[in-house]
């Protein structure tokens, strides 16, 4: 066998133990950022297939620790004898776990009770009502609620509504309830095809704001890119969003934002407020805000860097990026981030939906045309033809997306146009042998 | 005996999870918008080096190398491995 192999870490750097999930960053982009910052100890849960897939790959970009069938203890025992100096994890799910891991390690982590309040989005809403920010009202909508607890649930509520899991991301199964009876029959088509059931929150949806606030062209929303060290917040970034599709479907992302300098300011400080309230003291944060004519509401924190924001903020500021922050936090190297990083471009991340009825793919023409755009790095095939898509997947059911960097927000907006112009997405809905109607890009 | 292009385009077929047969690409064409994801870049990695008995050198463990059949191939032969035609 031909070996080039070598990965020869210099021998006094840091160690972090990386607890690795497949659905979170990709382990070559994890190696990139650790250059020079930290060794990589992957933890590495392998009943989980994907992940399991991924091992071979990861023993030579560092240890590997299986925690397949092991108690935190165990894991944690495992560990030490390898004397690491930091743990982190960048996935929701892993969170609460990785925090009991921290805890038992005494390295610096959320605590478990900031994780918990950090992934359960219950928790959340009262921990920010406690802070005395703007929350809307809401109701748990237990697993094994039968049909009279719904409508216990969603009687003398204020409609309309947001109805979405307690534990969730990519607005996956996040719908719109106009009424009580809307409601109760959500939750029992829910509920059909659901096992094991869900917990769900409802929510009153916060209303749009009177004046387009997010920018021209873009939604009332922005997301906010903080960084926690040893308690203290500052913010990398604030990024504008793309209007959503139909029913709550994130459609892309862009910093720096479209937003005036007076409205930046408050929406910092009330995301250095929601971290406050959660009880976080280290680590990366993606804070989701609505902006209304009340002021900026705070829809949930992530205690992790938002899904694609480590590399369009690399591009629009020409290097900082999100991820390696999160790493060099981890192991205890001084960030000392003094306010949003400075940009040279917009940097952006697009997601490109089909039409919402459609179920199956068939054809998708034109990305290389869109790909000759000026302004566009790379386009990513998501689900292609043949493949199935299910709208209430939310965002993570998109037929591609795209990154890169424009000059100014025109040229923006002429390359969002551009993904419905150049690129022609057709499928049909019902059985995927069959396509009884073709179906272009646009609701 | 297959070509190295040809068994390149053979792993893609096999673990790649792409939206279309391989052999249908041309050597330019962008992986990535024939739904190669990151996940699936590391079964291309662990496929190639299978098949040509090979280590890529972490050097080459980048995006790059796997957006198109001709980076493979120039990744391929990098290593050592003589092109067969």
């Amino acid at each position: 066998m031909v070996r080039m192999n070598s990965f020869d870490a210099p021998a006094r750097m840091p160690r972090l133990a990386y607890v690795y999930h497949p659905l979170s960053f990709a382990p070559l982009s994890i190696r990139d950022a650790a250059a020079g910052v930290c060794e990589l100890v992957w933890i590495v849960d392998t009943s989980d297939p994907d992940a399991a897939s991924m091992q071979r790959l990861l023993r030579r970009l560092g240890t590997v620790i299986d925690a397949n069938g092991r108690s935190v203890g165990e894991v944690a025992s495992e560990v030490r004898t390898l004397g690491v100096d930091g743990v982190v994890s960048l996935h929701d799910a892993d969170l609460v776990w990785t925090a009991r891991l921290a805890e038992a390690l005494d390295l610096p982590f959320h605590s478990v009770d900031t994780a918990v309040k950090l992934t359960d989005k219950h928790a959340q809403r009262s921990a920010f009502a406690a802070a005395g920010l703007i929350v809307p009202q809401f109701r748990v909508i237990p697993p094994d609620a039968e049909a009279t607890e719904v409508t216990r649930a969603g009687t003398g509520f204020a409609y309309p509504a947001v109805l979405k899991p307690r534990e969730g991301q990519s607005s996956r199964d996040t719908l719109p309830i106009a009424s009580l009876q809307e409601l109760e029959a959500t939750v029992a088509e829910l509920r059909s095809r659901q096992e094991p059931r869900e917990e769900f929150i409802l929510e009153s949806f916060v209303p749009d704001p009177s004046s387009p606030l997010g920018g021209e062209g873009f939604a009332p929303f922005v997301s906010v890119e903080s960084v926690v060290e040893h308690g203290r917040v500052t913010h990398a970034a604030i990024s504008s969003r793309t209007p959503f599709r139909w029913p709550f479907r994130e459609t892309g992302y862009c910093t720096p934002t479209a937003i005036e300098p007076d409205l930046q300011r408050e929406i910092l400080r009330v995301a250095g407020v929601a971290a406050r309230a959660l009880g976080i003291t280290i680590g990366c944060l993606h804070t989701e805000i609505k902006l209304t004519d009340e002021g900026p509401v705070v829809i949930e924190v992530n205690g992790r860097p938002g899904g694609g924001m480590s590399e369009m903020l690399e591009r629009a500021t020409g290097g900082f990026s999100i991820l390696r922050t999160a790493l060099r936090l981890a192991v205890g190297d001084p960030v000392e981030l003094d306010g949003p990083v400075p940009t040279d471009r917009i940097g952006y991340l697009l997601y490109v939906f089909p039409a919402t009825d459609v179920e199956w793919i068939d054809t998708v023409d034109g990305l290389s045309d869109l790909s000759a755009v000026n302004g566009v790095d790379e386009i990513v095939l998501v689900r292609g033809p043949g493949q199935h898509i299910d709208w209430r997947e939310g965002s993570e059911a998109h037929v591609f997306h795209m990154t890169g960097t424009v000059g100014d927000f025109d040229e923006l907006r002429d390359l969002i146009a551009s993904t419905t112009t150049l690129v022609h997405i057709h499928g049909h809905d019902g059985d995927e042998q069959s396509s009884p109607q073709l179906t272009e890009t646009q609701d | 005996m297959p070509s190295t292009t040809d068994t390149i385009r053979e792993v893609l077929n096999d673990v790649a999870r792409l939206t279309a047969d391989a052999t249908t690409f041309g050597e330019n064409d962008d992986l990535y918008q024939r739904g190669l994801t990151s996940h699936a870049t590391v079964n291309v990695l662990m496929g190639i080096e299978d098949a040509f008995d090979i280590e890529l050198p972490d050097t080459l463990l980048r995006r790059d190398t796997f957006s198109s059949i001709a980076a493979l191939r120039d990744a391929v032969l990098s290593c050592g491995v003589e092109e067969t035609a």
